[in-house]
């Protein structure tokens, strides 16, 4: 068993590096970028310089050759020359290039197209030193944000945003799992009794609403509709108020409370879970009805239990070794949040974030939450593997 | 042989199990009689699909939806089956009346230890703290022949043969010494010589307990070796009912016949196997009159008309034989005779 984590770690290993070398070649190499619109601006009144150019290119690191950033960003090295027993090692090896040369081409369908043909000016290894850099992500050191927080540290930016996102994305699966073991059970159970049809058709609607539509439907009928016809409404987004309210019934309530967050956490919530809880329950709901069917079951009656021992011990835990691969695999999405909720809710948590830096091109950002998300994705398979093997005896590893 | 004055432990009537599907309603089980004598073990038999399981479950009472039991009684112990509570027909199962199943190492939970598999009867039945439980549970083990059951009663139901799964399944059914038994198909998924050895513990504990047993299989060879009465089971009816020794020596039913000429005979030289032509009747559209007429040999031989619009009565042509079959019916009586005769 030792051995076999051993081996998995190592795998994990290979993994999350593969995983860094896709994050980051996919943000670098796709269109776009942080020197987007710097250009245009070229042409207006206030003209930019090449020189600025050039320095705001040096600033993210974008005079680099694709290479030599990965590795500072993932281990915070090249800082310089190799220094050996006193000398200087590969100081002028070119590592990237100030001031390229473009010209505009016509490609093959007609249009004009500007290219880099060459390099005025050179970047050396040398030129390196006394520049800025990180420790690298691989020893939790992300960088400083480009835009959302210029030249503060990526993981301050996470660590404000996280603890929201926690309580959004934990409150929901927490909910879901109460709500959706129990309806799934239940539905299976009862299977093709009218609560099964109005259940499965609603579960059907729930997953395949989308949440982008299913979250404005909620903002419309629970805050603009009522607050325009003058009802009691809930807060259409935010994550707290920021002065203080009357709910009737309740009594006012000052912002930043508790009772201020869960105002605010209602309608996310409920987003979140209605649509985890309708593919959950059919989950169970299936994988229950497979179960029901075996041998083992009908044992279990035969032997005179009880039909609610017969569920709740010998089928539902036989049912359940399937549904902990989804339950693991949400120990990703409690960091990464949840993009389009929190985006339609202004909830301030990581999928926001990440929703943001994106939108921003603030790569070091938008870097370190896929990069933070993979890597937990890899430990709660390792997680799952290794609790599978305390549920079900069948599976062993060696 | 049991001697048959005494009271039965089990009396099936006129029972039926209908199963309602999208197609139509499914009669598996369509009016099955028999009784159960103490300590005896009845032979149920029958191809695929002609009832035999489902009469089983029904007496247990656990037909699954779809399927429902629709008529007829079950006295067993005194009571009617079908008029208890669904309580208390939950603690009769696996305590006064239990069952072993076809599958044994798919029929035990792959989660759980065998050895709390069988310790849960007691912990239900007998209210048994877990550890007196898991005590019993061991000496049953070791009770039907699970070698260092000590330490196997550890083991998960992957861990074990199939042979010892199904010990476990007896013993599991075996635990409250219940007065009725119904091993359905015990030994078709083991090897040959484990299925001596499952019967044969089958045979041992019905002498220790005095249990009475009904087995089912489709396999003839089993039920001379074990059964004490025989009763064959075509399309949800019994056809033919007699002591083991009476149907073997003179079988009545053309169908029993077709069974029995199916068997291949050590030393006999044939060319080729008899086979009873046709299949087994769509059980949504039963054939009118006697459900064995489409494939019956000598209802073409005879030429008997009868056999295609009415459906015989099982009636008494032996003694302890019961037959349902025109030939041996009061008026076509002769005609029983001539097919004797030929039969000879």
């Amino acid at each position: 068993m030792l051995g076999y984590i051993a081996r998995r770690l190592v795998q994990m290993v290979g993994v999350v590096l593969i995983s860094a070398v896709a994050t980051y070649a996919l943000l670098n190499l796709a269109p776009g970028g942080p020197m987007t619109g710097l250009r245009q601006q070229q042409q207006g009144r206030n003209r930019i310089t090449a020189a600025d150019i050039a320095r705001i290119r040096a600033y993210y690191e974008l005079d680099l050759y694709l290479p030599v950033r990965f590795s500072r960003w993932l281990i915070g090295h090249p800082r310089g020359p190799i220094t050996v027993g006193g000398t200087e090692w590969f100081a002028n090896t070119p590592i990237g290039c100030r001031q390229p040369i473009e010209k505009n081409v016509r490609n093959e369908k007609g249009k004009i197209e500007t290219k880099v043909v060459g390099c005025n000016e050179n970047v050396y290894l040398r030129d390196l030193e006394g520049r800025k850099v990180s420790r690298g992500i691989l020893l939790g050191d992300f960088g400083a944000s480009w835009k959302l927080l210029r030249d503060r540290p990526v993981s301050d930016l996470i660590m404000s945003r996280l603890p929201k996102t926690i309580e959004l994305i934990g409150l929901s699966t927490l909910l879901s799992l109460l709500l959706g073991i129990p309806l799934g059970i239940y539905s299976a159970v009862k299977q093709y009794s009218r609560f099964d049809y109005i259940f499965t058709s609603l579960a059907f609607l729930g997953s395949a609403m989308p949440t982008f539509f299913f979250g404005i439907l909620m903002i419309l009928v629970f805050s603009i509709l009522p607050k325009s016809a003058g009802l009691p409404y809930l807060p259409p987004g935010s994550a707290s108020a920021v002065r203080e309210y009357v709910v009737p019934l309740i009594g006012t309530i000052q912002p930043d409370t508790i009772a201020d967050r869960l105002m605010h956490l209602v309608l996310p919530v409920i987003t979140l879970t209605i649509v985890s809880v309708a593919s959950w329950s059919r989950f169970i709901r299936a994988s229950m009805l497979e179960v029901l069917r075996q041998d083992y079951v009908r044992t279990a009656r035969a032997k005179g239990l009880k039909e609610k021992l017969v569920i709740l011990k010998h089928a539902l835990r036989n049912a359940l070794i399937p549904f902990v691969t989804i339950v693991v695999f949400s120990i990703p999405s409690l960091f990464g949040g949840a993009i389009i909720t929190e985006t339609i809710f202004s909830w301030p948590g990581m999928g926001r974030l990440y929703f943001l830096a994106l939108g921003d091109s603030d790569f070091p950002v938008a870097m370190a939450i896929l990069f933070i998300t993979a890597v937990l994705t890899v430990i709660a398979t390792l997680i799952r593997d290794l609790v599978y093997t305390l549920i079900d005896p069948r599976i062993r590893y060696s | 042989m049991k001697i048959q004055n005494e009271q039965p432990v089990l009396t099936v009537r006129n029972l039926k199990t209908h199963f309602f599907t999208e197609d139509g309603v499914v009669k598996a089980v369509d009016g099955v009689d028999f009784d159960l004598y103490p300590g005896e073990i009845l032979g149920l038999v029958g191809e695929s699909g002609c009832g035999k399981s489902v009469t089983s479950l029904s007496i247990l009472r656990l037909v699954g939806v779809p399927g429902k039991i629709v008529d007829g009684e079950i006295w067993f112990e005194g009571k009617n089956l079908l008029s208890l509570t669904e309580n208390e027909m939950v603690a009769m199962r696996g305590n006064r009346m239990s069952m072993i199943f076809q599958q044994p190492q798919t029929s035990l939970n792959p989660v759980y230890k065998i050895g709390d598999q069988v310790a849960e009867v007691f912990t239900i039945h007998k209210n048994l703290p877990k550890k007196e439980a898991w005590d019993k549970a061991v000496e049953l083990l070791h009770l039907v022949g699970i070698p260092d059951a000590e330490k196997k009663a550890h083991a998960f139901p992957h861990e074990m043969s199939g042979g010892q799964a199904q010990r476990v399944m007896i013993a599991m059914a075996l635990a409250l010494n219940p007065t009725l038994l119904i091993a359905d198909e015990p030994t078709t998924a083991l090897d040959v010589t484990i299925q001596a050895q499952i019967m044969d513990l089958i045979l041992e504990l019905r002498e220790k307990m005095g249990t009475s047993v009904i087995l089912i299989t489709h396999d003839l060879g089993v039920i001379a070796e074990m059964a004490d009465r025989v009763a064959v089971m075509y399309a949800g009816q019994i056809v033919e009912q007699a002591t083991v020794q009476e149907l073997f020596a003179r079988p009545h039913h053309p169908y029993t016949k077709g069974l029995m000429g199916s068997i291949p005979v050590l030393g006999k030289v044939t060319r080729r196997l008899e086979v009873i032509p046709g299949s087994v009747p769509n059980l949504i559209n039963l054939p009118q009159g006697c459900r064995f007429s489409p494939r019956c040999k000598a209802r073409i031989e005879q030429s008997l008309e009868i056999c295609l619009h009415e459906n015989p009565m099982l009636v008494e042509t032996g003694s302890n034989h019961l037959c349902r079959c025109w030939l041996y019916d009061g008026q076509m009586k002769s005609a029983g005779d001539l097919m004797e005769a030929n039969h000879e």
